[in-house]
């Protein structure tokens, strides 16, 4: 068996956030991995841009998801990339986002994806 | 390398495409439950773009088997059983799965 | 090689949660080692004891409980996932005064921190959902 301590996590979320419990799932496991100190990047990849929108203001009884990422950094999540299309597609503005997201070209996401041990889909 | 693991018909969604724009060159796609539709004529025009790409194509047999679909005919694909879903994961680094 | 499963789906109405099962005993046949399954969100509703299957139908949470006692594979369901869905041990039951106990003999309730050992001790991480 491996003794290998740590593996690159990537974990990849392709939800919207409030229509099903996906994107809260993708938060909690990339939090979860850096909690137990595995080097983790959190990616929001197409539909999944949504949940980095800005201004969101979720019912009470409901997860604020926006608040909720701005504690990534405190877990230790320290790299969030955003797909740079979707997020053009989708008529988001970087600067208005809940969480400055590092924009990422296709070029990027094929780096990100060819260089974690794990990918973690949700 | 990558294996992409797709389950979701592209009619149904955006996992093919979100896949095709992170498969890299010496990367295998296998198409797996609804993934097989992506067998369709109409849909073609992706696979040809992947196989262009240089990522390597299959198609689990069983599901294609269920849904209608003559994978044996199809140029290029590769038809696998459940071992070989298994090998496909052994020969690759790390697996993504897209649903 | 090791392998560990990630599985995000519910065994019934769900393609992947098939495949998922068909995908561990194969590679079991195969000589291979897997380490953990762990059932995360719907997933978790693999773990019920307390689901009934047509005949003629695969009952998939009595199929893993098989599997996990014949080859000693460790099958996990996240705990916060399956408390909000009503799968319960013995313990959460006595503790929160329930009148059942639905956790399926074979499974056991933790925390994503077995999701992270299974990532660091296996050689391949299969993830199934859809």
């Amino acid at each position: 068996m491996s003794t290998q301590r740590t593996r690159s996590v990537l974990v990849v979320c392709r939800s919207a956030p409030y229509g099903r419990s996906r994107a809260r799932d993708a938060i909690d496991l990339a939090m979860a991995f850096a909690a137990f100190e595995q080097p983790v990047t959190l990616l929001f990849l197409g539909e999944g841009v949504f949940t980095l929108a800005g201004g969101q203001q979720p019912p009470a009884g409901t997860r604020h998801l926006g608040k909720l990422l701005g504690t990534l950094a405190d877990y230790g999540v320290g790299q969030v990339f955003a797909d740079a299309a979707a997020l053009a597609e989708r008529g988001l503005a970087v600067r208005e986002l809940a969480l400055a997201a590092e924009p990422a070209h296709d070029d990027t996401l094929r780096e990100l994806f060819a260089t974690h041990d794990r990918v973690i889909t949700v | 390398m990558t294996l992409h693991i797709l389950f979701e018909s592209p009619f149904a969604g955006h996992a093919l495409e979100e896949c095709r724009r992170v498969a890299g060159a010496g990367d295998a796609l296998l198409l797996a439950g609804d993934g097989v539709y992506a067998l369709a004529d109409t849909a073609a025009d992706a696979l040809h773009a992947l196989r262009a790409d240089g990522i390597a194509l299959f198609a689990l047999a069983e599901d294609c088997a269920a849904r209608g679909i003559a994978s044996a005919e199809v140029p290029g694909l590769g038809a696998v059983d459940y071992g070989g879903f298994v090998e496909l994961t052994l020969a690759h680094e790390r697996s993504v799965s897209w649903f | 090689m090791i392998f560990a499963l990630l599985v995000h789906d519910a065994p019934v109405g769900r393609h992947s949660s098939q495949a998922a099962y068909r995908f561990a005993s194969e590679l079991l046949a195969g000589g291979h080692t897997l380490f953990r399954v762990f059932f995360f969100g719907d997933g978790v509703h693999h773990s019920t004891r307390l689901n009934l299957t047509p005949g003629n139908e695969t009952d998939l949470p009595q199929r893993w409980s098989r599997l996990a006692a014949e080859h000693g594979v460790d099958l996990v369901s996240c705990v916060g996932s399956a408390l909000r869905r009503g799968i319960v041990d013995e313990a959460q039951a006595r503790q929160h005064a329930l009148e059942a106990v639905s956790l399926r003999d074979g499974f056991e309730l933790s925390g994503l921190g077995q999701l992270v050992e299974a990532s660091i001790r296996c050689d391949r991480l299969v993830v199934f959902g859809g």
